[in-house]
């Protein structure tokens, strides 16, 4: 993705600019329609949202001044791309990391009770580490046993939330491989049994 | 597979996975209909459901035990963990997963093991000859193939990803009356 937004750009500018997005679901949901719509005007941007056009604009502007999306065209109707934001993220006592993925999770937990439960039993610092869980669990990497365990949830939830953000990671990461190695993988254990 | 949902098999075992596949997008009836048009009953090992029904459930029924109620979903007697065909093809589907994950292997607990368990259980039994394992666990299955083919099980044991089964009954179902 062309822009890519880091920590490194503006560090105290860029980090509120991504705490706006978090915190207001509006903005998520305005990004997370960019994302998908790839360089839309504010109308196609308006017509998947319940906000008015008058809203979404100023939203989009919002977004666009503040550097998480930015303006594509020189002239009327003016065209918007989403720029990746990728960075780490200190709030309270816990560190996560900020991806499209994780922003497109948070505006689709607005409509999707799985992932707004989620959300609400283990915050967006949760939500982002099941991102990293769930990325794992598209290369077939990971599994829900794993992830229930280790972030001490029921399996169902795990499960649950794995396949819910699955589709998310294909939609957002067209190139997380997908398809696991099974030579690779039959050599890995070879080399971990003759250890 | 035109219109064979199902692969040819004597046993069906299923991993948690596929049937949240169809709970949580409320498809449970869509699982039900394919499983009576196409005289498959799915066998649950143990562990998968203890899983399917934790405490604190949302629900008053858990979707599981009226599957139970209503036949096409049976629970499997015990992994046969004595057996010793049992027990390795645990093992290789533990390093399998370990491997995959790159997690240390005894961190990866046995029971995680139990579909290819319960697998190698109907076959050592003589329950079934030919065992359709569904999961989206590719790893996992890598294991059991394994395991079983050294024990001489091969072509015995099918995979059958849980997502594309969702998805072929799904296509065939969800837009009929």
């Amino acid at each position: 993705m062309p822009g890519t937004l880091s920590s490194r750009s503006h560090p105290l500018e860029t980090m509120l600019a991504v705490s706006d997005v978090i915190r207001n679901r509006r903005y998520a949901a305005v990004y997370a329609r960019i994302l998908e719509l790839g360089t839309p005007t504010v109308e196609e941007v308006a017509a998947g949202l319940d906000s008015s056009t008058t809203t979404v604009y100023e939203d989009v502007n919002h977004l666009s001044e503040v550097g998480i999306v930015e303006r594509v065209t020189e002239t009327q109707p003016h065209r918007y791309r989403a720029r990746s934001v990728e960075m780490t993220v200190q709030e309270a006592e816990e560190t996560y990391q900020v991806s499209p993925t994780l922003l497109v999770a948070l505006a689709r937990a607005e409509s999707n009770d799985d992932l707004g439960l989620y959300l609400d039993r283990n915050g967006t610092a949760g939500l982002a580490t099941a991102v990293e869980y769930a990325r794992d669990y598209v290369r077939g990497r990971t599994n829900a046993r794993v992830m229930a365990r280790e972030e001490d949830i029921p399996v169902l939830e795990a499960e649950t939330v794995l396949q819910v953000l699955r589709e998310i990671v294909l939609e957002v990461e067209p190139n997380v491989e997908d398809e696991l190695d099974l030579e690779e993988l039959d050599a890995a254990v070879e080399e971990s049994s003759s250890e | 597979m035109s219109d064979q949902l199902f692969p040819d098999a004597d046993a069906h075992v299923i991993d948690t996975d596929l049937f949240i596949a169809f709970e949580r997008n409320g498809a449970v009836n869509l699982l039900e209909r394919s499983t009576s048009e196409h005289n498959v009953t799915l066998l649950v090992p143990q562990r998968v459901y203890d899983e399917l029904r934790p405490e604190n459930l949302p629900y008053d029924t858990p979707p599981v035990d009226s599957a139970i109620e209503a036949g096409w979903v049976r629970v499997l007697d015990e992994v046969d963990y004595a057996n010793p065909v049992v027990s390795s093809t645990m093992d290789m589907v533990r390093r399998y997963i370990s491997a995959a994950d790159e997690r240390a292997e005894h961190t990866i607990e046995q029971a995680d093991a139990e579909v290819g368990g319960a697998t190698a259980t109907l076959l050592e039994r003589e329950a079934a000859e030919s065992v359709a394992v569904y999961t989206n666990d590719v790893a996992a299955f890598r294991g059991i193939e394994r395991a079983l083919t050294e024990q001489g099980y091969e072509q015995q044991v099918q995979f059958v990803k849980s997502f594309d089964l969702f998805d072929d009954v799904c296509d065939r179902y969800r837009f009929q009356g």
